[in-house]
């Protein structure tokens, strides 16, 4: 899911009593490389560190029928160690870039991304290690690696998904809206068996592929000098052969025609859930704001339509959400209602239909909708409070608006929302007869008949 | 979305040596001209050094009806975090009232006398701004993030939380219902099972810290609205709390802000604690819970080390970070990266006011359970004689000093960070200090302290997961295995619960 969350300009002065300003940017240069590499960055001088942020355009949307999961798993092997850096984990300690998700990578549906906050004196470092592996990956990969990280990946798996309450819903959402071959089925995560399944070759011809710089942004944000900077990027990366031009996933968005029920048993579940998703729509696509206006109205608060009617007032849910996630392939919008104690998916979904009846044929109040926007702006103005934040909205907006700049007219594109886009967002987005509906329902002997 | 590791897990690096070396080339017949990319072998050198990083410390001001006050001023981004911190926690549940604490945090801000909830809620939409009540063992924190050009209006609504709460039956009642429902959800949960495990052999079931978190069933349905207008009337006193306040806020004007709001909150004598002791050590045991579906197996090593202002409490920190808490110590390395048993697999400390934890944490793939944990015991033998390398040391060190400016970068961050300080008794300069301190830290001293509190050979174990993939388990001879599968999920014989608690 693509983040809604941005920053806002530091106007740092020293000893100054003025407040910062209230309109968010981040302010920015960029360059690229001969060899294709995009390059920006931004300085903040409030604390001496610097973050490197590099995003490859590549994620589950990339990967072939018979591999789910593969992405996420090469992006384990890219911290296996490279030709000149056989252990990055071992650098980045020494130079105190080893507690507190310093460094780390992550993948989902459309990117992969790799990030290491260090010592501002350290850059040259950083660069190394992200220029080592993006060029010389290859020359020390051996299947013993391989195996080590399929089976850390197939944990992972069990931890974050399997084992957490509702988890496994999130794959059937998956597999559903993007059935097989569609390259998201199975999630980001994967099947153990496809994981276990990834070989050598896989992860060579991947590479190949997809890890060059011409595929890639890199950001530095943080307490650097821009003309140093420049110079170190060019020489831990000007070398680096550009690679093939970027082959973008291209994939017919599935549709729903009719409504799906699916039981999904889940054995560490103690409550039903019910989920209702719908198709959804791409990041930055002319009905993503309002869209996620909507989810907002719906389900981000508790003055949202779905929380005051199933929480408040019928008592029938012990919480309740929406989410309007746009993805690169075309994403979903989901609301999901937990129930309370002794109270039935059957119960919650008459109330959500309500909520949703009432909202297609009424609308939004405009002081829902202005409620809302002020929400999710407010939510740009401080969530990139941090350099690392920044940094990733920056390879955000670059990857996805090609303006690492967009700040200002993502704010503008939110506040431009009207309340009768945001009701024609209720009946587009939203149609009841077009939807996926699973019952989550506790499936471990021992939940039977000890519900409260 | 997922990731190479968690992130809320330390991490990073083994400690075997400084430069990293190349695997041998082939031999070839003639000498080959060097490879172009052979100035790529050697880890570029640091640019000029860079001034340290100052942590933030606080003016400490205090309002005449003795409110204690803290202030950081950062103009960085157009936001202001005001955290009033109530003294009074867990440690304020009465025997036979677990989860009081809670009950009050999670009912606080449904409605004051002026406000409903939903009123309340709306306004604070309207600001952008957000509230959030969070209780802890030792306190229960109201933390406001607000634009600062909404910082008056925000106040408002943080102090009539804070000072008029409404408990009104209809409003309490609900958050019974979500809380109940929220219990039973915990009771599938091997990582809250757990969790609840850990806590009892921590501090013991008569103590309120060893209750389920949240309390029971029983305990929850007995807390009667009465209940939390006391425990609201006993420890919502200024006398009892602190304002801690970070950002976009001007130094001029804000002391009278505070002051407009929260100066007419009266004091008033707070009862002392009377908490019972910690349990005394007891023969080691292994605490199972069965969870027949579950792929893996959490576990933990548990123990009470010593407090926040022991002096030994830095060295404990270090010592654990250079052994178990970043991701290549071997711990990590040895379960995760050898065997591929685990996503991680880290060992961690923490300190309040009256003791410490110490902790060995992670979940394992259910059918090497029994390995898993012979290769734990085998790892932490290390803890128990303090070997710890100079390079591990030197590590560790550098990984807390490197962390802090990213620990302390945002409002919330540093508002939170003020409290937990003066919660745990430690100077509000501490971080700014630290460096010193740290660089003083020696191998041997950190030695000894791992030795004294950490001997992971007498921890009791809890392992929550498949019973059938315990086999070999009593001979692994870590202590005698107790199955506490029925007590975990509130199975043990109880007349089933009427399906909505009666109004009261």
């Amino acid at each position: 899911m693509r983040a809604r969350a941005v920053v806002v300009t530091c106007l740092l002065l020293a000893g100054a009593r003025a407040l910062a300003a209230t309109e968010p940017s981040i302010p920015y240069t960029e360059f690229t490389l001969p060899n294709g590499l995009r390059v920006i960055l931004s300085e903040d001088h409030r604390a001496p560190q610097v973050t490197v942020n590099i995003w490859y355009h590549v994620g589950a949307a990339n990967q072939r029928p018979g591999r789910s999961g593969f992405a996420h798993l090469f992006e384990h092997m890219m911290f296996s160690g490279s030709q000149h850096v056989p252990d990055p984990d071992k650098v980045l300690a020494a130079i105190g870039a080893g507690l507190g998700g310093a460094a780390n990578g992550s993948t989902n549906f459309d990117r992969t991304n790799y990030f290491e906050t260090v010592p501002a004196n350290q850059l040259p470092t950083a660069l190394w290690i992200e220029s080592d592996r993006m060029g010389f990956l290859l020359p020390t990969l051996d299947e013993k690696k391989l195996v080590t990280q399929r089976d850390v990946v197939s944990n992972e798996r069990r931890q974050r998904i399997e084992n957490q309450p509702y988890g496994r819903a999130y794959l059937e959402l998956c597999d559903t809206l993007y059935p097989k071959p569609h390259p998201y089925y199975h999630c980001v995560i994967g099947s153990i068996e496809e994981i276990q399944a990834a070989s050598l070759e896989d992860v060579k011809g991947f590479f190949r592929e997809f890890y060059s710089p011409r595929n890639a942004t890199l950001t530095i944000v943080g307490d650097f000098d821009p003309a140093v900077a420049r110079e170190q990027v060019t020489r831990y990366f000007g070398d680096l052969p550009g690679g093939p031009e970027p082959k973008r996933p291209d994939v017919p968005q599935p549709k729903l025609d009719r409504v799906v029920e699916k039981t999904v048993p889940d054995p560490v579940a103690r409550i039903p859930q019910l989920q209702m998703v719908w198709n959804g729509s791409k990041p930055f696509a002319p009905e993503e704001a309002a869209g996620d206006i909507l989810s907002v109205v719906l389900g981000g608060s508790k003055t949202s339509r779905l929380y005051r009617r199933l929480v408040e007032e019928k008592q029938i849910a012990s919480g309740v959400y929406a989410a309007n996630a746009s993805l690169g392939l075309g994403g979903y919008f989901q609301i999901v209602a937990t129930a309370r104690g002794g109270h039935t998916v059957a119960e919650l979904r008459k109330e959500v239909e309500a909520v949703l009846d009432d909202l297609r044929k009424n609308g939004p109040t405009p002081a829902e909708v202005e409620r809302a926007k002020r929400t999710v702006v407010g939510g740009m103005v401080r969530s990139v409070e941090r350099i690392s934040g920044k940094a990733d909205q920056l390879n955000a907006y670059t990857f996805w608006t090609g303006d690492p700049g967009y700040l200002p007219k993502d704010v503008a594109r939110y506040k431009a929302v009207t309340t009768s886009q945001v009701h024609d967002a209720a009946r587009t987005l939203l149609p009841p007869d077009r939807l996926l509906v699973m019952d989550v329902e506790p499936a471990s002997p021992a939940a039977a008949g000890a519900r409260p | 979305m997922s990731a190479r590791r968690l992130s809320t897990v330390g991490l990073l690096l083994v400690a075997l040596g400084c430069a990293s070396s190349k695997p041998a080339q082939p031999a070839v017949a003639a000498a080959p001209p060097p490879p172009p990319d052979a100035w790529r072998d050697t880890q570029p050198a640091a640019l000029a050094a860079v001034p340290p990083f100052r942590a933030p410390v606080p003016v400490q001001r205090s309002l005449p009806n003795r409110l204690t006050v803290l202030l950081r001023e950062n103009h960085a981004v157009p936001v202001v975090v005001v955290e009033l911190a109530i003294k009074t926690g867990v440690d304020g549940d009465p025997p036979d009232r677990a989860g009081l604490a809670d009950f009050v945090a999670a009912s606080i801000d449904e409605g004051t006398r002026t406000r409903s909830s939903q009123q309340l809620a709306e306004q604070l939409e309207d600001l952008a701004a957000v509230l959030g009540v969070s209780p802890g063992l030792d306190g229960i924190r109201l933390h406001l993030n607000c634009l600062s050009d909404t910082l008056e209006p925000a106040l408002d609504l943080l102090a009539d939380v804070a000072l008029n709460p409404a408990f009104r039956p209809a409003d309490v009642e609900r958050v019974r219902g979500i809380t109940l429902t929220g219990l039973e959800q915990r009771r599938g949960n091997p990582g809250a099972l757990a969790s609840d495990e850990v806590a009892r052999l921590l501090y013991g079931s008569k103590h309120p810290w060893g209750q389920p978190a949240g309390g029971t069933v029983d305990s929850v349905k007995a807390i009667r609205r009465q209940d939390l207008m006391r425990f609201h009337d006993t420890y919502f006193r200024p006398n009892n709390a602190l304002l801690s306040v970070s950002g976009d806020f001007e130094p001029e004007k804000i002391l009278a802000l505070l002051s407009e709001r929260f100066g007419a909150w009266r004091p008033k004598s707070v009862p002392p604690s009377r908490l019972p002791p910690f349990p005394k050590d007891a023969p080691r045991t292994v605490i199972t819970v069965d969870m027949p579906d579950s792929t893996q197996s959490q576990l933990a090593l548990v123990t009470r080390t010593l407090s926040a202002t022991n002096p030994d409490a830095l060295a404990l920190s270090t010592a654990n970070v250079a052994l178990g808490g970043l991701f290549t110590s071997r711990l990590n390395q040895q379960l995760r990266e050898v065997r591929g048993w685990t996503y991680g697999m880290f060992s961690s400390v923490g300190f309040n006011k009256r003791t410490g934890v110490f902790q060995v944490r992670g979940s394992v793939v259910a059918q090497h359970t029994v390995d898993s944990l012979k290769d734990i015991e085998a790892e932490l033998k290390r803890y128990a004689t303090g070997d710890i390398t100079d390079s591990e040391l030197q590590h560790a060190k550098e990984g807390i000093l490197q962390s802090l400016p990213q620990a302390l970068e945002t409002n919330d961050a540093v508002a939170s960070t003020f409290v937990t300080l003066s919660n745990i008794g430690r100077p509000l300069d501490w971080y700014a200090t630290l460096p010193g301190r740290l660089g003083a830290l020696g191998r041997e001293e950190v030695a000894r302290v791992s030795r004294a509190y950490l001997d992971p050979g007498k921890l009791p174990v809890v392992v929550v997961g498949p019973k059938k993939d315990q086999q070999g388990l009593a001979e692994l001879h870590l202590g005698s295995v107790v199955d506490r599968t029925a007590e975990a999920k509130g199975l043990a014989a109880r007349p089933a619960p009427p399906s909505a608690p009666a109004a009261r």
